[in-house]
């Protein structure tokens, strides 16, 4: 199987390269342009926003922008409270402004190799997804 | 649109700990509510997906075609730290997983 890491060099102007990682959960790795080095995201086509990070991790992805309350719905249909701010991340290649849900819900930060972060359908738009989970893949394309 | 007679959320500066921004987001949420229900006659008229972020010391509020466009015009209306909400007309963000 790929590594994240390894796979994060794959990264070009039109296609992300990523990995199934031995949770079974596709990652690829995320470079912030203001914050500190590559973090991994886990893609998950359940959530319809850009990308979540947890308080904790925030600060992985540079200095903090204005953050509003909002709401979100999850699992069985419950409403939690969320904050909502803009980040700057690569993205396929380029510089891009990104909507970051974040999570108030734990105090305690990822473990250094663990994804901090879910990406959402509304930053795959209009890409190409492929995940291979038997090869153990992940590209977005386009 | 008409005046709001909401009362505004108190804002006490900057935000501590994790459970004080529980407290703030709840709050924010509440204010919200009661706003979109009072203006809910010219939220209809607004196309779906557009974004509107409230101000929540004021009742005053931005509109923009995308999240992020709304966030930014909120930071330049009203500044880096006054507390908002954020609202899409007629669009959930739906987070299948839940939250860890």
């Amino acid at each position: 199987m790929k590594s994240a890491i390894a796979s994060s060099l794959g990264e070009a102007l039109s296609k992300l390269l990523g990995s199934v990682d031995l949770r079974g959960r596709p990652v690829v790795r995320i470079a912030p342009i203001h914050g500190e080095d590559e973090f991994l995201a886990i893609i998950d086509t359940g959530f319809n926003g850009q990308l979540l990070v947890s308080e904790p991790d925030l600060v992985k992805l540079g200095p903090g922008t204005t953050r509003v309350s909002a709401t979100v719905e999850v699992a069985g249909g419950l409403i939690q409270d969320v904050e909502r701010a803009h980040y700057q991340i690569m993205w396929m290649g380029k510089p891009r402004l990104v909507d970051v849900f974040i999570s108030l819900d734990t105090s305690l930060p990822s473990a250094s190799d663990e994804p901090i972060a879910l990406i959402g359908t509304a930053l795959l738009r209009p890409h190409l997804l492929l995940i291979d989970f038997d090869v153990g893949t992940v590209e977005i394309e386009g | 649109m008409s005046e709001t007679n909401i009362a505004p959320v108190s804002v006490t500066g900057p935000v501590r700990d994790l459970a004080e921004k529980r407290r703030e987001a709840r709050a924010s949420r509440i204010y919200a509510d009661q706003w979109l229900t009072d203006h809910a006659d010219w939220v209809a008229t607004l196309p779906a997906r557009t974004v509107i972020v409230i101000c929540v010391a004021t009742g005053e509020y931005v509109t923009a075609s995308t999240p992020v466009e709304a966030l930014v015009a909120f930071e330049t209306r009203f500044g880096p730290d006054q507390p908002g909400f954020l609202y899409e007309v007629g669009h959930r963000v739906f987070i299948g997983g839940g939250i860890v």
